[in-house]
């Protein structure tokens, strides 16, 4: 997969390109307007992740030439400016999502994810976890054909469990995830791990739930072969 | 005019006595004249009678109004003309007489010439109350035409008060003049121009400010929170720098809080926020009560919901909304003894509609009940975290939905947090 990343703050770029590296993307990084605009009309990428606010270039204007070039390309809008106002010009730009800086690599990598799942037509609508079913259309988890009814909340936390597997997500990353508003996530809180508990508990009235890690003081991890 | 109708009914009885005594000088001059033709034989009997003694006495009345008397004295004295009441007819009549003594064939005689002063009086009176009547209306009239005359005079000063009263905030001011021509109007009108301006440019300078570095601490947070992230990937770290890292990112997920926290409430002050929504609040507490679940349980706190009917507000912002109910009822939690309770309760008014949050926590010292909505103050004793943001929000949500917030606290009982929402008003917007 083939991505440009559209950052003028070169740090932040090379956070992104490490990371997305280690992901298995191949990664191109613009710096600037003019760069990116060249970019776009010469390679074919998969994924764009645009910064909105770039000093040489209306970030939805170059938003509209990717469109026009590469009809193919998912576009994940970055944006510091946190007005809704960009948020909506952008998706009706065309663009598949939209992250607020600060965001985690984490979630970047899941919403990736998300938009991989729903453009490449990866059709099998569930996935199989250790023989649990995970249906992320309809938000559900079963195990050999019976539901586990789970909270909105344990659902999520296993999704991005899933979503980073083989990975540890600490609980700071859980918590940002889970409260999609940063203003009501709660640092300092417990409650990451009383919802790992429930979900451990619900799952594991069908088999063994091992593979959803503890691991030492940091955070858990989905353990998947 | 008023002093002159106040004289007026002494000037007319002057006039009339002056008036009277040039009649009676007349009618003396009149006498003297028939005396002097006639003799005295014509008016003057010889004392006969009982009544007069020895005296001679003439008595001549044409009306009771009028009268003329000689009679007969020893002693001769100067001309008067006085007023006095005078027995006529057996009844008392203030009157106006002239005396007169002269020699008449070496005998002094005193004329005297009367007239009643009653119809004086009465004129006097009817004139005091024409008056009166005058007086007063010209009184109404006066005070009407002043008034008036006051309220066109103050015409400008009233604009400029309606001006000031229709301003919450400097840039709603209208900075256009009031039409005047009198130089202090406009010299004040002016300057309370000029210190709106004053002020409006402090605000936004200091909105600007905020939004701004805000927004610039954005990007190195971002940087600081990848780089973190990326380190933590590796997986070749120690277990120590592990949890190191950890705990930076918590620090760095509180920092990204307070910014977010002072760009929403910016945000809302720099009115960049949308306000299009129908939001029901029963629905919306309902909501922040099943999204805050969990950390009631983790506490062992019982919520009591109590919304009632549904309530639709509009034209809202329903995830600012939300922010300030789950603020408040998280802040309901923070505070509360472990088994603790949060009632929540709605109510409609008149012209108001009200909810309720109330805790059964630690309170909240009087002295700290009014700064607990500005910025940074912090008002926590229990040692948990607080960044003295969330209220501020609150306020500034509230305040955005036109909605006061109000709160009432004894310590170790709890608190009671209210947002009154006015009903039927239009967008006015108190920061």
């Amino acid at each position: 997969m083939n991505v440009l990343v559209v950052e003028d703050e070169k740090s932040l770029a090379t956070e992104m390109h490490t990371f997305l590296k280690n992901e298995g993307y191949i990664c191109d990084v613009a710096s600037t307007g003019k760069e990116a605009s060249e970019k776009i009309f010469i390679n074919p990428y998969d994924f764009l992740l645009l910064d909105l606010g770039l000093p040489d270039y209306d970030g939805l204007d170059l938003l509209k030439e990717a469109k026009e070039a590469n009809q193919e390309a998912a576009i994940i809008i970055l944006t510091a400016r946190g007005s809704t106002d960009d948020k909506v010009k952008g998706l009706d730009l065309g663009a598949d999502d939209y992250l607020a800086k600060p965001f985690s690599l984490m979630e970047l990598s899941s919403r990736m994810q998300a938009i991989i799942r729903r453009k490449h037509g990866l059709k099998k609508a569930t996935t199989d976890v250790h023989g649990f079913e995970i249906d992320m259309n309809n938000r559900t988890v079963s195990f050999q054909g019976k539901m586990i009814s789970l909270t909105k909340k344990e659902f999520d936390i296993f999704q991005y469990l899933l979503m980073n597997k083989n990975r540890v997500l600490t609980r700071v990353q859980l918590t940002e995830h889970i409260w999609d508003n940063a203003l009501e996530a709660d640092y300092d809180s417990n409650y990451v791990d009383v919802h790992i508990k429930n979900l451990r508990k619900k799952l594991g009235q069908c088999a063994e739930v091992d593979w959803l890690e503890t691991v030492r003081g940091i955070g858990y991890r989905m353990n998947m072969s | 005019m008023a002093g002159f109708l106040v004289f007026l009914p002494g000037l007319i009885y002057d006039a009339s006595i002056t008036h009277i005594d040039t009649r009676l000088e007349k009618k003396k001059t009149n006498m003297l004249h028939l005396i002097r033709n006639k003799g005295m034989g014509e008016f003057i009997e010889e004392a006969t009678d009982s009544t007069h003694g020895d005296s001679a006495y003439s008595d001549y009345t044409i009306f009771r109004e009028n009268f003329v008397s000689i009679e007969l004295v020893k002693d001769f004295e100067e001309d008067t003309i006085v007023t006095s009441p005078r027995d006529i007819d057996s009844e008392i009549v203030e009157s106006r007489v002239l005396r007169h003594f002269f020699h008449y064939n070496n005998s002094i005689y005193l004329m005297e010439i009367g007239e009643s002063m009653q119809y004086v009086k009465d004129l006097n009176l009817v004139v005091r109350q024409i008056s009166l009547y005058i007086l007063i209306v010209i009184i109404t009239l006066t005070v009407l035409l002043d008034l008036g005359a006051i309220q066109y005079l103050l015409r400008p000063l009233r604009k400029i008060e309606a001006k000031l009263l229709a301003t919450q905030r400097p840039e709603k001011f209208d900075y256009h003049p009031v039409i005047t021509t009198t130089t202090d109007f406009q010299y004040l009108d002016k300057t309370i121009g000029e210190m709106m301006q004053k002020i409006q440019n402090a605000f936004s300078i200091e909105k600007e400010f905020i939004a701004n570095v805000s927004h610039e601490l954005l990007t190195p947070v971002s940087i600081l929170q990848t780089r973190l992230e990326n380190m933590l990937a590796t997986g070749t770290l120690s277990e120590e720098a592990e949890m190191k890292i950890l705990e930076s990112q918590n620090t760095l997920g509180r920092l990204k809080q307070i910014i977010r926290s002072l760009l929403l409430i910016s945000q809302i002050e720099n009115n960049q926020a949308p306000k299009e929504d129908k939001v029901d609040i029963p629905q919306l507490l309902k909501d922040v009560a099943s999204e805050i679940e969990e950390r009631l349980a983790g506490k062992h706190i019982s919520l009591e919901l109590n919304v009632g009917d549904s309530f639709v507000l509009e034209p809202a912002n329903r995830s600012l909304l939300f922010t300030l109910f789950f603020n408040l009822v998280n802040n309901a939690i923070k505070y509360n003894k472990p088994g603790g309770k949060i009632s929540i309760h709605c109510r409609k008014e008149k012209d108001r509609y009200i909810v309720e949050v109330k805790d059964t926590g630690i309170g909240i010292a009087p002295e700290n009940l009014t700064s607990i909505f500005y910025r940074f103050k912090k008002i926590n004793t229990t040692g948990e975290e607080s960044y003295g943001l969330g209220l501020p929000m609150v306020k500034t949500i509230a305040g955005f939905h036109n909605a006061e917030i109000k709160v009432e606290s004894t310590v170790g009982e709890g608190s009671i947090f209210t947002v009154e929402f006015k009903l039927n008003t239009h967008e006015t917007y108190n920061p």
